[in-house]
């Protein structure tokens, strides 16, 4: 009799025999350590699993439910060891050199952008991120509700992708190579404590803020100012609206087409333009092209008496990070270029945090001299 | 030292060329390959072929588009790049021009 372990690869559940178990194990690990500095590491692996999945799946019958042991054996001999970094050199040698090396390689953990949890205020992103950049997590945190403030909620909405794109912290490794520490239960417990204290008044400060601000617009708006706008410009606000919406749209399957094929119609991004750079100047395009919409929206609303009124402004926010989030989830559900999209999604931002870190390290490095 | 083992080397510098041939005529998923290398002398493993494809795809030769399959879930269907492309067809040449040069050098 043998003890049976159920295994998730890739989305699907599979029975395992023990010993069959820790071969499985032990070949996924080795297959994580030697892909440990690829960028396409998850990505990897997830194929890796995909295919190993299939081939449990030529073992199993309705009268067979489980994988056994010579099984497992003789699938992780068929997958043949995963082959390590991208440089020639190590592709070359003989797969007996490539365990050695990617073994000496093993204490230099690299530090990757994890989310932590451990005294997380939502889902651990600043957390994570200031692990990354041994930064105070507080100043994260600030920095994060000041962007959220400044474009309408459109942070909330990084957070979220952030949230969704960037792993959890589950192991002790996983951990390790997000603090870039080891660490041990009376760190973790220390910490959570410190951190949830902060995050609660992180809470009521962010609470306090948002209401000001929404105070603040009130009081502002309304004041009589010199050029107000002629009464018939008030018909084509709705004209505009629909323009405003058109041009996001319009970003949005840019921004696709961009990051899935690195080109937008005709226009194909210059090679040496890493695509990070290229996603933002189309953002930053797009604020230009709507800044005028919204300057006209914004002078509306100041000529009439009262102003817009905050509820208004809080409204539009939450309407359009609702129907932002409808729409994202309905078609990663439904459109596989937009799936495609997010899958692609997390090597951007890891491009973009890589050259960022960078970019801080040549700073550094030029700052003696 | 066998001749399985003196061509090692070159069997596997040379994968990446017959990847760019493979994908080349039709639109393929990784198992394809596999099932096509495997049928000759350039026979390799998932271990192998799975970075080498993301790497080709890192460097914009390859790209893939997800598809559903009836026998489970969605696959990744390859296709070659415009600049894979050229690149095969510069391969092409290169390696009539090797053959040509050893066909050239003695007897």
């Amino acid at each position: 009799m043998q003890t049976v372990i159920s295994v998730n690869l890739n989305g699907h559940a599979y029975q395992l025999e023990e010993r069959g178990y820790s071969t499985l194990r032990d070949y996924l690990a080795r297959a994580e350590q030697a892909l440990s500095d690829n960028p396409d590491r998850a990505e990897i692996m997830a194929d890796l699993e995909q295919a190993i999945a299939d081939k449990c799946q030529r073992y199993l019958s309705p009268h067979k439910t489980v994988v056994t042991s010579v099984e497992v054996e003789a699938i992780v001999v068929e997958m043949g060891p995963v082959e390590g970094t991208t440089g020639e050199s190590s592709r070359a040698a003989g797969s007996s050199q490539e365990g050695s090396q990617s073994d000496a390689k093993a204490p230099a953990a690299p530090r990757r952008l994890y989310r932590i949890m451990d005294g997380a205020v939502i889902a651990g992103v600043c957390n994570g991120v200031a692990a990354f950049f041994q930064i105070e997590v507080t100043l994260v945190r600030i920095g994060f509700v000041i962007m959220a403030l400044i474009t309408k909620g459109a942070g909330i909405l990084a957070y979220v992708v952030t949230m969704i794109v960037v792993p959890e912290a589950t192991t002790a490794e996983a951990r390790a190579a997000g603090t870039g520490a080891p660490i041990n239960a009376q760190d973790v417990i220390e910490r959570a404590r410190q951190q949830y204290a902060a995050g609660r008044k992180e809470w009521h400060r962010r609470w306090r803020q948002q209401r000001r601000q929404w105070r603040r617009h009130n009081r502002v708006a309304g004041v009589p100012i010199a050029y107000a706008p002629p009464p018939w410009t008030m018909g084509l606000m709705p004209l505009l609206g629909l323009v405003h919406i058109l041009l996001f749209v319009v970003m949005g399957a840019f921004l696709i087409s961009l990051v899935n094929t690195g080109a937008i119609l005709d226009w194909q991004l210059p090679p040496d333009v890493p695509l990070w750079a290229g996603v933002l100047m189309l953002v930053v395009a797009y604020q230009i092209a709507v800044s005028p919409l919204r300057a006209f929206e914004k002078w509306q609303w100041m000529a009439r008496p009262g102003g817009e009124p905050g509820w208004v402004a809080f409204s539009i926010t939450v309407t359009w990070l609702v129907g932002a989030a409808i729409v994202v989830w309905i078609a990663s559900n439904h459109i596989p270029e937009i799936r495609e999209f997010f899958q692609r999604l997390p090597e951007l931002i890891r491009d973009f945090t890589y050259a960022v870190r960078d970019a801080f390290a040549r700073q550094r490095e030029g700052a003696p001299r | 030292m066998s001749l399985d083992d003196r061509f090692a080397a070159i069997r596997r510098g040379l994968l990446e060329y017959l990847i760019l041939r493979i994908v080349a005529v039709e639109r393929v998923y990784a198992a394809d390959i596999l099932k096509r290398l495997n049928a000759t002398d350039f026979a390799t493993q998932e271990g192998t072929l799975y970075p080498l494809l993301s790497k080709m795809r890192r460097d914009g030769l390859l790209d893939y588009e997800w598809q559903e399959s009836d026998a489970g879930p969605p696959r990744k269907y390859y296709e070659l790049t415009a600049s894979g492309k050229s690149q095969l067809a510069e391969l092409n040449d290169y390696w009539k021009h090797v053959n040509a040069t050893i066909a050239k050098l003695g007897k």
